[in-house]
C-alpha cells in the first residue's frame, strides 16, 4: 500500500480505487512498520470507501485491526446522506474511561496496599458472568437505558457534578429503549455495577508528573495525589445491540445500492429506519455504560472509605471526567467555513473537544476537554486536553490506549514462566485478577507503548499532555 | 468436548481465531460450535441435562456458520448453559437444524479461561480440503 508522509507524525493513504476520500493515519516513521505489519491500513483504505464520508478516513496511533473499522479508527458522515456502521462503534458500545482525584497521598496509603486490592476486588464485581449489586426489573431498566448517569445520581449513587464531568452528561437523548431486542434487555438485568473482563480494570494510582500547570490545577490534579481510575462498558447488553444490529444490517445490505468490501463494514442509511434503530440502540448501551461506570467509581469510594475507616471528607473523592471511546455522535464541525451536521465515529478513539467548545463543562471550558489515555496494565496513563486543532484535523478527536501488538496466544506464550504477578509486585504494583490467562494476555509487551502514542498525538497537536498516572493497585476482571 | 486435533488456534493481535476441521460439513459445523464451549471451559467434562431444537439461517454458508455460532455463545452468556453434544439434523447452504443438549454453567464446577464476548464475521471462511473442510472465524474476547 502506498503511504505519504505528510509531516512527522501524520502519513496519508492516497485516494485511489473505491475510494471517496484519502485516509490520514496520525503515527511516527517508527511506529509505521508496526501498523503496516496487520490489515489496519487497508481497513482505513476500506472506511474511505462508504458513502458519505466527510473529510478523510482517519486512524489514531494506537491503531490495530479490528471489524470492518480499524481500532483507532474516526470517520465522521455527513447526517442527511451518510451512513451509520456498528463496526465503526464497536461491540462494547461506550467502552470508557473514567477518572477520579483524592486527597489523598502515598503515604496515606502505602501501609495499607494488600488490604485495599482484597477489598477492591471483593466489593467491584469483575470477570466474567459476574452479576451487579444492582438489581433491576425491565421498567427500571428502561429508565437507566433512557437517562444512563441521571438514573445512577438519582438514585444516591454519584453527585450532580459527577453528571456535569461526563462526556455528553452521561446521557445520549435518542436512547429508545423499545429499539432494543428482549436478549439485550435480558441481558442487562443483572450486569449493571460489573467491571466485565478481559482488558477492563479498576486502578488506584499516583499522580506521577505534571506536564502542563495551569491546565492541571483546573483539572484539579497534582502531584503525588491518589486517584482512581476506571475502564469498563456496557457489558452484554452493548454486545447483544452490536450483535443483533450487524446480523439485521447484513441481510440487506443488497439493498443499499452501493457494495461494502468487507462484511463487517455492514451499515445503513443514517437517515432509514435501520439507521434510526441502530442510534436509537446504540445510544441506550451507550447510556448504560455511563450508569455503570457511575454506579462503579460509586462502589469503589465505598471501599475506600470503608478500608481506610476514612470520612468522606478526607478522601476529598472528586469525579475528573469520564470519557467514550467506542461510539458514534451526531455532532456539528465547521467545514470549509460551513457548519455541518455530521455522524462522528470513534471506534478505539476519544473525543478531544477544545477550549471554548460549548459542549466542554463549564469548570474546564477555557482550557479544553480533558481525554484520559489508559495505557496497559504495568506501565502508566495519561491526562491529556483537547486541542483547536483537534477540532481542525480530526473532528476534534484521537487516541484512546496503548493498543495491542501481540496476539492473546503470544502474550501468552511470551509469559510462560514468568510470574506477571512477581514484575507487577518489584514495580511496585499490587495487582488482584479473575480468569486464568487473564495476567499473561494482558502482559505489558503485548501492548504498544502508550508513552510513545502520548507523544504522537500530543506532537501532532490534536491533544496535549497534561499528567501522568502511575497505577498502585489493580483490580482486572 | 472436542479433541484437541480438531481445531487450532490462530494469531490475531486483539481477539481469538480459530480454524476447525472435519471430513463432512455437519461435522464442521458441530465441531466449531464445541470449540467455541472448550475455548470458554477448556477440557470440560460436561453432563448434559436439557436439550434445545435450534433451526438457524444464513444468507450463504459462511453466515449461516456465523449465526450458528451466535446461537451457541448466546446459550453460554444470555442463558448460562454450555452445549456439550451437538446432533445436526438438517444442513443445507443456506439453513440448519440440531439438536443442542446442554449443561447448566456452575462457576464451582466450570472454570472459565476465555471470555467470548462475540463471534464476527471477521476472517469468516468455510473451505474444502484434500481431508474434508475447514472454517476459520474469529471470536471478540
Amino acid at each position: 500500500m502506498h503511504i505519504n508522509q505528510i509531516n512527522p507524525y501524520c502519513f496519508e493513504i492516497p485516494k485511489s480505487g473505491d475510494m471517496r476520500v484519502n485516509g490520514l493515519v496520525f503515527t511516527s516513521k517508527e511506529m509505521l512498520p508496526d501498523i503496516a505489519s496487520d490489515q489496519s491500513l487497508q481497513q482505513v483504505a476500506n472506511v474511505a470507501s462508504l458513502p458519505g464520508i466527510v473529510s478523510s478516513a482517519m486512524a489514531m496511533p494506537d491503531i490495530h485491526w479490528g471489524y470492518g473499522f480499524p481500532i483507532g479508527g474516526v470517520a465522521a458522515f455527513d447526517w442527511k446522506d451518510g451512513v451509520i456502521s456498528p463496526g465503526g462503534v464497536g461491540y462494547d458500545i461506550n467502552c470508557g474511561v473514567r477518572l477520579a482525584a483524592t486527597s489523598l497521598e502515598m503515604n496515606d496509603i502505602r501501609p495499607h496496599l494488600d488490604r485495599l486490592a482484597d477489598a477492591m476486588f471483593r466489593g467491584i464485581p469483575s470477570g466474567v458472568g459476574k452479576t451487579g449489586f444492582v438489581k433491576l426489573n425491565r421498567k427500571e431498566e428502561k429508565k437507566v437505558l433512557r437517562q444512563g448517569s441521571q438514573w445512577a445520581a438519582s438514585q444516591g449513587m454519584g453527585e450532580d457534578s459527577d453528571v456535569e464531568h461526563t462526556e455528553n452528561r452521561g446521557r445520549l437523548p435518542e436512547a429508545d429503549p423499545s429499539a432494543l431486542s428482549d436478549r439485550a434487555l435480558d441481558r442487562g438485568l443483572k450486569q449493571l455495577g460489573t467491571l466485565g473482563s478481559g482488558n477492563h480494570f479498576l486502578e488506584i494510582g499516583l499522580v506521577e508528573e505534571v506536564y502542563d500547570d495551569e491546565i492541571a490545577h483546573v483539572f484539579g490534579l497534582q502531584k503525588g495525589q491518589v486517584t482512581v481510575l476506571l475502564h469498563s462498558g456496557s457489558r452484554g447488553l452493548g454486545y447483544q445491540v452490536c450483535d443483533d444490529s450487524l446480523a439485521r444490517m447484513t441481510k440487506r445490505v443488497a439493498k443499499l445500492g452501493f457494495s461494502i468490501p468487507d462484511r463487517q463494514l455492514a451499515c445503513s442509511w443514517i437517515n432509514s429506519p435501520d439507521g434510526e434503530q441502530y442510534y436509537a440502540a446504540m445510544a441506550c448501551a451507550a447510556n448504560y455504560a455511563w450508569a455503570n461506570r457511575q454506579i462503579l467509581m460509586h462502589q469503589a469510594k465505598n471501599v475506600l472509605l470503608d478500608a481506610l475507616s476514612i470520612s468522606p471528607r478526607d478522601l476529598g473523592m472528586r469525579l475528573v471526567y469520564d470519557v467514550c471511546h467506542n461510539i458514534a455522535k451526531k455532532e456539528t464541525h465547521i467545514l470549509d467555513g460551513k457548519k455541518r451536521t455530521l455522524c462522528v465515529h470513534r471506534k478505539g478513539a476519544t473525543r478531544a473537544f477544545a477550549p471554548g467548545h460549548p459542549e466542554v463543562c463549564r469548570t474546564y471550558r477555557n482550557v479544553g476537554q480533558p481525554v484520559l489515555v489508559p495505557g496497559d496494565m504495568g506501565t502508566c496513563s495519561y491526562v491529556l486536553a483537547g486541542t483547536a486543532q483537534a477540532m481542525e484535523e480530526t473532528f476534534g478527536s484521537t487516541c484512546h490506549g496503548a493498543g495491542r501488538v501481540m496476539s492473546r496466544s503470544k502474550a501468552k506464550k511470551a509469559a510462560k514462566g514468568r510470574s506477571i504477578q512477581r514484575e507487577l509486585a518489584d514495580k511496585g504494583i499490587v495487582v488482584r485478577w479473575t480468569g486464568r490467562s487473564t495476567l499473561a494476555e494482558e502482559a505489558p509487551e503485548a501492548y504498544k507503548d502508550v508513552t510513545r502514542v502520548v507523544d504522537i498525538v500530543h506532537g501532532a497537536g490534536i491533544s496535549k499532555k497534561v499528567a501522568k498516572l502511575k497505577p498502585i493497585v489493580v483490580v482486572k476482571g | 468436548m472436542i479433541a484437541k486435533t480438531e481445531y487450532e488456534l490462530l494469531d490475531h493481535t486483539a481477539d481469538c481465531g480459530v480454524r476447525v476441521f472435519s471430513r463432512t460439513l455437519e461435522g464442521l459445523f458441530e465441531n466449531a460450535a464445541l470449540t467455541l464451549v472448550d475455548l470458554i471451559v477448556p477440557s470440560a467434562a460436561l453432563s448434559p441435562n436439557q436439550e434445545h431444537r435450534l433451526a438457524i439461517s444464513g444468507m450463504d454458508t459462511e453466515d449461516l456458520l456465523v449465526n450458528w455460532l451466535r446461537e451457541i455463545l448466546y446459550l453460554f452468556s444470555g442463558m448460562e448453559e454450555l452445549a456439550a453434544s451437538i446432533s445436526i439434523e438438517k444442513l443445507d447452504d443456506r439453513s440448519l437444524i440440531a439438536i443442542v443438549r446442554t449443561e447448566n454453567f456452575s462457576p464451582q464446577k466450570h472454570e472459565i479461561d476465555q471470555d467470548i464476548k462475540a463471534v464476527t464475521y471477521h476472517q469468516s471462511k468455510i473451505n474444502r480440503t484434500s481431508e474434508g473442510w475447514e472454517c476459520t472465524v474469529i471470536f471478540d474476547v
